[in-house]
C-alpha cells in the first residue's frame, strides 16, 4: 500500500501562523525551515523587490514600514465602508485602498493586492515548511478561522487557500480546534470552555466531550478584540504622552509608527513576567522646524497596562458569561478551562478568567500551537476512517431573511449543530405582488441591514392576489462543508429560486480564477524571481561581450556594406537589452538575450573572418 | 474501496456503485424511510422520558454512524442526501430533547410521550418497594439497565414481527440495535424483519402499480413497480412491470433495461421477460442485442402476440 498523502493543520494567526501534523497517533508542530515553530504571518516586499514572508520580513518591518502587511487576517473578508474597518485603518503603517465591491486592497510595492492574496503568501511558506518536513507535495489542510468568523470571512480565508494551491478539507474553527487537540489521545469526558484570546480576535467556546465527539455546545466572540488591540491602547498612551511633551503627533510618520508598534508589543510582553519595563525609542523623529532629533523614553508599569486595558479584559468576561449562559451551563459545571492565544499570558486575563470560572485555568496545553495541532487532529479524522474523532460543530451565528419593514426573521439561530435546514411559509405582505426578494442575511440583529448580507435572489412570477394569500415556502440550509444556501418556493405553481452562497466580502469567481490562472502574479513571484535573476546575469553577461566587441567590429568593418545593417541591427539589440534589463519581464529580457546572443555571434565571424584574411 | 460482489443474487438494479458496503446502504435506505414517522425519542433508540444525558449519550452514539464527516470525500452517491438527511434529524431530535423550553413544548403537544410506560400494578406494598429497590440498582447499573431495556425491546419486537406488523418491528429493533450496534442476534433479526418487512412492502407496491396502470396514471404506476422491484429484488414480476413503466413514460432507459435483464435472469423461461427486454434493448438502440431476444422468445412462446408481430415475412432479399 503506497504511503498515504500527508494531511496538515494550519493556525492561520494574526499575529503568527503554525503548522501541525499527526504522526503515529501524536499531533505535532512542523518547524518552519528556520526552526522556528511560530512562523510571524507577515508579508513585505523588500526594497530589492524580493518578496519576504515570515519572521524575515518582520526584522525588516521597521526600515520598510510601507511594505510590510502584519495582522491582515483583521481585513479578511471585510467590507471597506464599513466603521469599524475604517477606524482600523487609521492604526495601520501600510496603505488600504476600497477595491471593486467595496473589498479591501493593500497598497504593496505600489500595487493593489487583495486580503486573500497576502494570505496565500503566509499559507504557501507554511506549505513549502511542510514540504521539506514530509519531502514531498503537500497539498491537502484544515485550516483555522475564530469561531465568530462570518461567512464571507471564512470565503475569503479558503480562497487564501486555493490561491496558496491547497486543497482546503475544511475550515474549522480555533477554539474547536484547541478542544480537539486539548482532548485528542486521551480519553476525556464532561463539559470544557474554550478561552481564545489571540492576536486580533477573541473566541470562546463550550464543548462537550464524550468519547472521541466534541460536540460544541455554543460560541461567541468578537473578531476584533485581541492583542493588537492591547498594543494599540499602548501606542496610544506613548503618542499623546510624545505630544503632550513636543507637540508632535508620531502617528503621522509611518517609520515612527511601526517602530511604536514594535516597541509597544514587545513592551506588552515583558510586561507579562516583568512590573515595569523601559520604552527607549532613540531618534524617534526630527522637528519639523529643524532641529536636534527628538527620542521616546519611557518607563511602562504593568498597572499602566492594565488600566489602559481594563474595559478589554472586561469585555472578555462578559462574552465568556453570554456564550455559557447560551450553552445553558455554569461556570462550576464545567471540567475545565483551557486558555488559547498569546495573550492569554497576560497575568490579568487570567486572573479575571479564575474569578469568572473559579477555577485554574488549564495548564497542559501550548496556547501558540495548540490550534495548529488541533486542525491536524481534524484533518487527520476526516482523511482517516479509523479515526475515533468526530466534530459536531455549530454554525457561529444565525442565519435569517428580511422581511417586510426591514426586518430581519431568524431561520437557523446561531449554535445549531451543522449540517442543518429549515424550512419556514412566508406570504407575499402586498396586494397583487408577484415578486418577492429572498436577502440571505447573518447576524443575530432583528434590524435587516445591521446584518451581514450573504447574498439574495427573486422569485419571480406569484400568483396576483390579496396580500398573504400567496404562500412561499423557503429552506435555508447549511451542509457539512458549511456551505450556506437557500431556496423559494412558490406552493402553488411549484416555481422555484435557488442560491449557494459564495463569498460577498472576499473575491468574485472571476477574481479568483484570475489570480489562480495568471501565473505572471506578484505573489506568484518567489520561483520566478530566481529564474528572472538567473536570467537577467546571463543577459548582463552578453550585454558586456557585445559591448566589448562593438568598436572592433566598427574598427573592422567601417565603411564597408556589412556595417551599415549588422552594426545597426546590433546596436539596437544592444540598447534593448539594457532597457529589458532595467525591466522585471522575463519574456523581455529571453528576447533580448537570444537577440544579442546571434549579434554575438555575428560579431565573431566578422572578427575571425577579418583576421584570417589580415594576419 | 468497492462494491462487493454478491454472486448469488442478481445486481440490483438501483444499489450504486459507491463506497458503502450493501448492509450499510440496507441500513440506510430503511432508516430514511422511516424517519418522518418517529418521534424524537424513537429516533434516538430512547423511550419516552430519557434523561438529558441519555439524550446526549444517544445522539453522540448515533452521530457516530450518521454524520457526514465519518464518510468524508467517499463517494456515497445518492446516499449523501440520506445520510444528511438522517443526522439533521437527530441532531434536531437532540437539540429539542435537550433544551428544556423546546421539550416542554414538545411533551405539551405529544402528551403520549410525556414519561414512561407505566408500570403494571403490584400485590403488595413490600413487593413494591423491593421492585423499587431492584429498579433503582438497575438504574445505577448502566449495563444492566440498558441490557433490560435492550431485552424490552427485542421482545417486543419479535412480537410485532410475529403479529405481522413489520414496521413497528423495524423500530422497535432499530433502536436495540442503536443501544447494541454489536449485537448480532439483534442485527440477524433486524435483517431479517427488514426483509420481509420489504417483500411485504413490495407485494403492497406491486399492487398499487397495478391498480394505477389500470386507471393510467403511468408515472405513478412506474413508481409503484421500480419501488417494488427495489425492495424484493427476486420478483421477477415487479422487474418487468417496472422495465415496461419505464420505457412507455420514457424514464431512465438504463434502469429499464438493467431491471428487464433481471426479469429475464430470475425467470429465463418466460417468454414475456424476454419479449420486454428485447423492447428495452430495442429502443435503446441495441438491435443486434433485441433481435437475439426476439429469437429466444420466439422460441419459447411462437404463439405470443409480440412474436407475431415480429415474424412478419421478411422481405425479399432478391436483388434481381
Amino acid at each position: 500500500m503506497p504511503e498515504r498523502e500527508p494531511v496538515v493543520g494550519i493556525d492561520l494567526g494574526t499575529t503568527n501562523s503554525v503548522v501541525a501534523t499527526v504522526r503515529d497517533g501524536q499531533a505535532m508542530v512542523i518547524a518552519n525551515r528556520t526552526g522556528q515553530n511560530l512562523t510571524p504571518s507577515i508579508v513585505a516586499v523588500a526594497k530589492s523587490g524580493k518578496r519576504l514572508v515570515g519572521q524575515i520580513a518582520k526584522r525588516q518591518a521597521v526600515t520598510n514600514p510601507e511594505d510590510t502587511v502584519y495582522a491582515s487576517k483583521r481585513l479578511i473578508g471585510r467590507k471597506y465602508s464599513t466603521e469599524r474597518v475604517q477606524q482600523y485603518l487609521k492604526t495601520l503603517s501600510y496603505r488600504v485602498v476600497p477595491g471593486d465591491h467595496d473589498d479591501l486592497r493593500i497598497v504593496l510595492a505600489g500595487r493593489e493586492v487583495t486580503v486573500p492574496e497576502i494570505s496565500a503568501a503566509v499559507l504557501r511558506e507554511l506549505k513549502l515548511d511542510a514540504e521539506a518536513y514530509f519531502g514531498r507535495p503537500l497539498t491537502k489542510a484544515v485550516i483555522t478561522v475564530p469561531a465568530y468568523f462570518n461567512d464571507g470571512q471564512r470565503q475569503a480565508t479558503k480562497d487564501a487557500g486555493k490561491i496558496a494551491g491547497l486543497d482546503v478539507l475544511r475550515i474549522i474553527n480555533e477554539p474547536t480546534a484547541a478542544a480537539l487537540a486539548y482532548g485528542f489521545g486521551k480519553n476525556v469526558s464532561g463539559k470544557i470552555a474554550v478561552f481564545d484570546l489571540g492576536g486580533g480576535t477573541f473566541d470562546i467556546s463550550v464543548l462537550e466531550i464524550s468519547k472521541g465527539v466534541f460536540d460544541v455546545a455554543a460560541t461567541g466572540g468578537d473578531t476584533l478584540l485581541g492583542g493588537e488591540d492591547f498594543d494599540n491602547r499602548v501606542i496610544e498612551a506613548l503618542v499623546f504622552g510624545f505630544a503632550k511633551d513636543h507637540g508632535i503627533d508620531l502617528r503621522k510618520d509611518r517609520m515612527a509608527l511601526q517602530r511604536l508598534k514594535d516597541a509597544a508589543e514587545k513592551a506588552k510582553i515583558e510586561l507579562s513576567s516583568t512590573k515595569e519595563v523601559q520604552i527607549n525609542l532613540p531618534f524617534i523623529c526630527t522637528p519639523p522646524g529643524g532641529g536636534s532629533a527628538l527620542h521616546l523614553q519611557r518607563a511602562f508599569t504593568r498597572e499602566k497596562l492594565e488600566e489602559l486595558t481594563e474595559d478589554l479584559c472586561e469585555k472578555t468576561i462578559t462574552i465568556a458569561d453570554q456564550v455559557l449562559g447560551e450553552a445553558k451551563v455554569r461556570p462550576d459545571q464545567l471540567r475545565e478551562v483551557i486558555l488559547v492565544g498569546g495573550m492569554t499570558r497576560m497575568p490579568r486575563v487570567v486572573e479575571k478568567v479564575k474569578k469568572y470560572f473559579r477555577r485554574e485555568p488549564c495548564k497542559g496545553v501550548h496556547p501558540e500551537e495548540v490550534v495548529a495541532l488541533g486542525a491536524a487532529v481534524q484533518a487527520h479524522a476526516l482523511t482517516h476512517e479509523e479515526s475515533q474523532v468526530l466534530l459536531l460543530d455549530v454554525t457561529p451565528q444565525s442565519l435569517g431573511m428580511a422581511i417586510a419593514g426591514g426586518y430581519a426573521r431568524r431561520l437557523i439561530p446561531k449554535n445549531t449543530t451543522v449540517p442543518t435546514s429549515t424550512t419556514e411559509l412566508f406570504t407575499t405582505s402586498k396586494d397583487c405582488q408577484t415578486t418577492v426578494k429572498i436577502m440571505v442575511l447573518q447576524g443575530e440583529s432583528e434590524i435587516a441591514r445591521e446584518n451581514e448580507l450573504l447574498g439574495e435572489f427573486m422569485l419571480n412570477g406569484l400568483r396576483e392576489a390579496s396580500r398573504g394569500e400567496v404562500e412561499i415556502e423557503v429552506t435555508f440550509e447549511i451542509n457539512s462543508e458549511g456551505i450556506v444556501s437557500a431556496s423559494a418556493c412558490d406552493k402553488e405553481t411549484g416555481q422555484q429560486q435557488s442560491i449557494t452562497v459564495t463569498a460577498t466580502g472576499g473575491l468574485t469567481p472571476d477574481e479568483l480564477g484570475k489570480i489562480l490562472e495568471s501565473q505572471s502574479d506578484y505573489l506568484m513571484e518567489d520561483r520566478q524571481l530566481e529564474e528572472l535573476n538567473s536570467r537577467k546575469e546571463q543577459l548582463e553577461a552578453t550585454i558586456r561581450e557585445v559591448q566589448d566587441l562593438l568598436p572592433k567590429v566598427k574598427q573592422i568593418t567601417g565603411g564597408s556594406e556589412f556595417g551599415v545593417d549588422a552594426l545597426k541591427s546590433g546596436e539596437e539589440s544592444l540598447h534593448g537589452g539594457i532597457e529589458a534589463l532595467k525591466g522585471r519581464s522575463l519574456a523581455a529580457i529571453v528576447h533580448s538575450t537570444d537577440q544579442l546572443t546571434r549579434t554575438l555571434n555575428a560579431f565573431r565571424g566578422v572578427i575571425q573572418r577579418v583576421g584570417s584574411q589580415d594576419p | 474501496m468497492t462494491h462487493p460482489v454478491r454472486p448469488d443474487s442478481a445486481p440490483p438494479a438501483s444499489a450504486e456503485d459507491i463506497d458503502l458496503d450493501a448492509d450499510r446502504q440496507a441500513e440506510i435506505l430503511s432508516l430514511d424511510r422511516i424517519l418522518g414517522g418517529l418521534n424524537h425519542f424513537e429516533v434516538l433508540g430512547l423511550s419516552p422520558g430519557a434523561s438529558n444525558a441519555q439524550v446526549k449519550k444517544a445522539y453522540h452514539e448515533a452521530s457516530r454512524r450518521y454524520h457526514p464527516d465519518r464518510y468524508f470525500q467517499k463517494n456515497l452517491g445518492s446516499f449523501r442526501a440520506r445520510i444528511e438527511r438522517i443526522f439533521k434529524r437527530i441532531s434536531e431530535a437532540n437539540a429539542v430533547l435537550t433544551d428544556p423550553q423546546r421539550r416542554k413544548e414538545y411533551e405539551q403537544a405529544h402528551p403520549e410521550l410525556r414519561s414512561a410506560p407505566a408500570q403494571p400494578a403490584r400485590a403488595s406494598a413490600d413487593e413494591a418497594r423491593r421492585s423499587q429497590e431492584r429498579r433503582t440498582r438497575f438504574a445505577k447499573h448502566p449495563y444492566l439497565a440498558r441490557g433490560n431495556r435492550l431485552n424490552e425491546l427485542i421482545a417486543r419486537g419479535k412480537e410485532s414481527a410475529k403479529a405481522g406488523d413489520f414496521g413497528r418491528a423495524y423500530t422497535d429493533l432499530h433502536m436495540a440495535s442503536q443501544l447494541d450496534p454489536k449485537n448480532h442476534e439483534i442485527h440477524a433479526l433486524l435483517t431479517e424483519v427488514r426483509h420481509t418487512h420489504e417483500l411485504q412492502r413490495a407485494s403492497e407496491e406491486l399492487k398499487r402499480g397495478m391498480e394505477a396502470e389500470k386507471i393510467g396514471d403511468l408515472i405513478a404506476a412506474a413508481k409503484s413497480f421500480v419501488g417494488a422491484a427495489n425492495m424484493d429484488k427476486k420478483n421477477a414480476l415487479a422487474a418487468s412491470k417496472a422495465a415496461s413503466l419505464l420505457l412507455k413514460t420514457g424514464q431512465d432507459p438504463k434502469e429499464a433495461r438493467a431491471l428487464a435483464q433481471r426479469a429475464v435472469d430470475l425467470e429465463p423461461n418466460k417468454a414475456d421477460h424476454r419479449f420486454m427486454l428485447a423492447t428495452v434493448l430495442e429502443a435503446a438502440g441495441m438491435t443486434r442485442l433485441a433481435h437475439r431476444q426476439f429469437e429466444e422468445a420466439t422460441k419459447m412462446n411462437p404463439n405470443h402476440p409480440e412474436a407475431k408481430k415480429r415474424l412478419k415475412p421478411k422481405k425479399s432479399r432478391w436483388l434481381f
